[in-house]
């Protein structure tokens, strides 16, 4: 083996074990909270999750992990046929024409009000269920405090 | 140690990672580590209601099942006659083209509708 054939098996080494160590540090960092994926799929100002992002991150996630692994098992980059690109488009497009509508709807005026009578709803609807909750706490432990009473 | 051996330890270590990302990201979900509030739902004011939205459903269903069966194609795919490796990912059916597109159309149709129905709404409150 020449010097130079050694000296590019080391280099590859190297980069493969820099490339899976980022993606060991970015799990573990995942795993531990230090990267914060609880909001990745809302909106900025939306505490609800979107479907048309949940569905385009997923399928780009399906996609590029395939593309990962055949082309590591063929050892070149696999082609990506056209009806591939065109499930890919569908995705993507369907978020983006979403995300259009919905920031369509926002702006007119009907619709702000809207958005904020729903928030004021949906917060009153958890703060309702939240009291609900604290209700049913508070008379589980007034009948568990009557029991303990000796009669 | 060979170029096969390192590309198969590379695939494994990938795959591995792969996998408990998977694991990871299912985890946080179920546990509402992911906040996955009102997916099914076409807006917030819908979330009162608690009933899914029927568009987002099937929306969901065909969505899933697209990607169960590319994944099934890919895993069960074969190098072609000429060649040792698999050099292209698998094509996708016209069938679930078709399938995939017709689901977002139904869901951005209805999208669509709430939206101008919103217009009405808008139209009648000035008159």
């Amino acid at each position: 083996m020449s010097q130079w054939t050694q000296l590019s098996w080391y280099v590859a080494i190297a980069l493969i074990v820099i490339i899976m160590g980022a993606a060991a540090v970015t799990l573990w960092l995942i795993a531990t909270g230090d990267i914060n994926i609880k909001n990745v799929l809302e909106e900025p100002d939306s505490d609800k999750a979107s479907l048309s992002r949940f569905q385009f991150l997923i399928f780009t996630f399906v996609v590029a992990g395939l593309f990962l692994l055949l082309s590591i098992e063929s050892g070149t980059f696999v082609a990506v046929p056209n009806s591939v690109l065109m499930l890919l488009g569908i995705s993507a497009g369907s978020y983006v024409v979403s995300k259009g509508i919905t920031a369509g709807a926002k702006s007119t005026p009907a619709g702000t009000a809207a958005f904020h009578a729903a928030n004021a709803a949906v917060h009153a609807t958890s703060a309702a269920a939240s009291a609900e909750s604290a209700a049913a706490s508070a008379a589980t432990a007034a009948r568990a405090a009557a029991d303990s009473v000796p009669k | 140690m060979g170029t096969s051996d390192i590309a198969v330890w590379t695939e494994a270590a990938l795959l591995f990672w792969l996998a408990a990302l998977v694991v990871l990201i299912v985890w946080r979900a179920l546990t509402g580590g992911i906040n996955l509030f009102g997916i099914l739902a076409h807006s917030e004011q819908h979330l009162a209601d608690g009933r899914p939205a029927a568009e987002r459903v099937q929306l969901l269903v065909a969505f899933i099942t697209a990607v169960a069966v590319y994944i099934r194609d890919a895993m069960l795919q074969t190098p072609d006659a000429h060649a040792t490796v698999v050099t292209h990912l698998p094509c996708a059916p016209p069938q679930l083209i078709a399938l995939f597109a017709a689901s977002h159309g139904i869901y951005l149709s209805g999208k669509l509708g709430r939206f101008l129905n919103l217009g009405t709404l808008l139209t009648s409150g000035r008159e």
